[in-house]
């Protein structure tokens, strides 16, 4: 018996289709996952629910401080009977160290629960980004599915310790919003009232010959050591070589212009890795001296300043090195002395 | 029975559309509301006024949008060489526009500038008053009549335009003893005749070395006065001051 061409497609058609028809429905089974929303970190589903699920940090986080973050998967679709072992499978950006638990998540058709502990590693500021999926057993009939994706926008060194002054109570441990180094808080300057209550704290360095000995209102921080990465609340010098060069993670107005004698509102973004990060250390050096502000849930800050001298404006943030820098210009000239007014007499 | 079936479906037609259009209706007027953003008047002259000097160069619009039609352009400085000033008449857009007085022809004309465009907001309590009828100008601060002096303002042939202007810059001529005597303020008025002027034939403020001819109609369309009330409203009226011309 022979084929004709056909006949033949025909015969090869059925051979590929059939067996698909035939085949069980749990080709169409993968792994979906879920993070229960939590404090210090934001949680997006892509895609209606089928996407990669986007959890970022909201804020910085400390080296060799580990953060847990939970996670719920789920099996979906047809399986095969009895429980289907599956290994977690992480692609990874940055110096962290990565433990689930528990290390093999074993479906039995229900929701399994695990936890992945995040510690970074050294401080940084091009943060920690991983995405991490589940591989189930070959021949189990199940897909990895899209997995989820953690952004760490930066890792900072924790603050340094606060010094006690001598005829002073030992100081306790420093208030979440208590902004560190040699500060007060400005008494006359109003113009940030508005700002008070949005996470925004107001300090004005003083000089050393101003600081009396037992003003113990002053709060005294050790000088930091060199530093390998970006420490908290501490800023180098503004002509140190940390301070050279733009900051990345800074983003201020592109028209931005400063004149002596005016009121000019700062509003700058701590973003690095284009991510807003709350309760980051904003410093901002004036002519007359320095303010310094943490960011709000945006990672927003705003300073109202009026320098009284020429010179320069630096912005810094505690989230990564360098600073930008703007000129301030020259007061306004509405009066001058003119040979001839150009009026029509 | 088929003409039945047309008008019946040419009805329902018509109710299709009446639906429709009520629809876009109800959809029209939330987006012509929510279009149409409150514009904030901030125009008390003699108590609370606001002005600023220009950060870029600018284009202002006849409406608070930059699609809009413009109605004139701003430069950084006057003709005198000073910084220049705007005065604001009302905020538009949740404060991102400013409805601005204009130093353009024709006098008095307004537009709507980016707030972007101008640094601080500046305030000022006074408000100068030129009364053309009685030859008298008035310097009005919170609200109070703190001066009151003699003027000359613009003969027939070139008269002093009116209107409402603002006070664009402050100048000290070298020699007190010409024609603009100690002091002389610039507005933004123009002359509608001297339009060949130079520096496009603006109005000012000025003292005078002809203090006889004061009060009269002499000038070519700027206020005159004397140089002791000139130095006299020196001392009480800065630049932004709202001028009201009569």
């Amino acid at each position: 018996m022979t084929l004709h061409g056909r006949e033949l497609g025909a015969a090869i058609a059925c051979a590929v289709a059939l067996p698909l028809i035939a085949a069980p429905a749990a080709l169409a089974g993968r792994v979906d996952y879920a993070v229960p929303a939590g404090a210090g970190y934001t949680v997006k589903a892509t895609g209606h629910g089928n996407g990669v699920v986007k959890v970022t940090y909201t804020s910085c986080l400390t080296p060799g401080e580990t953060v847990r973050l939970p996670v719920q998967v789920t099996p979906r679709g047809p399986t095969h009977d009895g429980p289907i072992a599956a290994t977690w499978k992480v692609i990874k950006d940055g110096d962290a160290t990565l433990a689930f638990d528990p290390a093999t998540v074993t479906f039995d058709g229900a929701t399994e629960s695990a936890v992945l502990a995040i510690t970074p590693g050294a401080a940084t500021a091009k943060g920690v980004f991983l995405r991490f999926k589940l591989d189930p057993a070959n021949g189990s009939g199940l897909g990895e599915g899209p997995g989820v994706m953690v952004r760490v926008a930066c890792v900072v060194n924790p603050a340094p310790a606060v010094r006690e002054q001598p005829g002073c109570p030992p100081a306790g441990p420093p208030h979440p919003g208590q902004a560190r180094g040699r500060e007060v808080t400005p008494a006359g300057d109003r113009g940030n009232a508005k700002d008070k209550g949005k996470g925004n704290d107001d300090r004005v360095s003083l000089p050393d010959d101003e600081l009396t000995p037992l003003d113990c209102s002053v709060a005294q921080v050790a000088p930091a050591a060199a530093a390998p990465g970006p420490t908290a609340a501490t800023f180098p010098a503004v002509a140190a070589e940390q301070a050279q060069g733009n900051a990345p993670c800074v983003a201020t107005p592109k028209r931005l212009r400063i004149h002596r004698d005016e009121q000019t509102t700062l509003r700058v973004t701590v973003n690095p890795n284009g991510i807003p990060v709350r309760g980051s250390f904003v410093r901002v050096t004036t002519p007359d001296g320095t303010i310094t502000k943490r960011t709000d849930s945006r990672g927003l800050a705003f300073f109202r300043i009026r320098p009284r001298r020429g010179g320069r404006v630096v912005i810094q943030a505690d989230a990564c090195f360098g600073a930008d820098r703007v000129g301030v210009l020259a007061a306004r000239a509405s009066s001058r002395s003119a040979a001839r007014p150009r009026f029509t007499g | 029975m088929r003409a039945l079936q047309t008008r019946t479906g040419s009805r329902r037609c018509l109710l299709v559309k009446a639906a429709a259009g009520g629809l876009v209706l109800v959809a029209a007027v939330p987006a012509r509301d929510a279009g149409a953003a409150p514009v904030v008047d901030v125009y008390r002259p003699g108590l609370r006024t606001r002005f600023a000097y220009l950060d870029f160069p600018t284009v202002a619009r006849a409406r608070p949008s930059r699609a809009a039609r413009a109605v004139g352009r701003l430069r950084l400085r006057t003709q005198d060489g000073t910084d220049e000033v705007v005065l604001v008449r009302a905020l538009g857009r949740g404060g991102t526009w400013l409805k601005v007085e204009l130093p353009v022809r024709p006098t008095g004309a307004v537009g709507w500038i980016p707030r972007s465009a101008v640094g601080e907001l500046r305030r000022t309590s006074t408000w100068l008053k030129i009364d053309k009828r009685r030859l008298q100008a008035t310097l009005i601060d919170h609200g109070r009549s703190v001066l009151r002096a003699p003027v000359a303002i613009g003969r027939a042939s070139s008269p002093t335009p009116s209107g409402s202007f603002y006070v664009r810059d402050r100048l000290v001529p070298k020699r007190p003893d010409t024609m603009y005597g100690k002091r002389a303020f610039g507005l933004s008025a123009r002359s509608e005749v001297l339009t060949d002027w130079p520096g496009g034939g603006f109005v000012g403020i000025h003292g005078t070395n002809q203090p006889e001819r004061i009060p009269g109609r002499v000038s070519h369309g700027c206020i005159r006065m004397r140089n002791v009330d000139i130095l006299k409203l020196d001392a009480l009226m800065a630049v932004g001051t709202p001028v009201t011309i009569r």
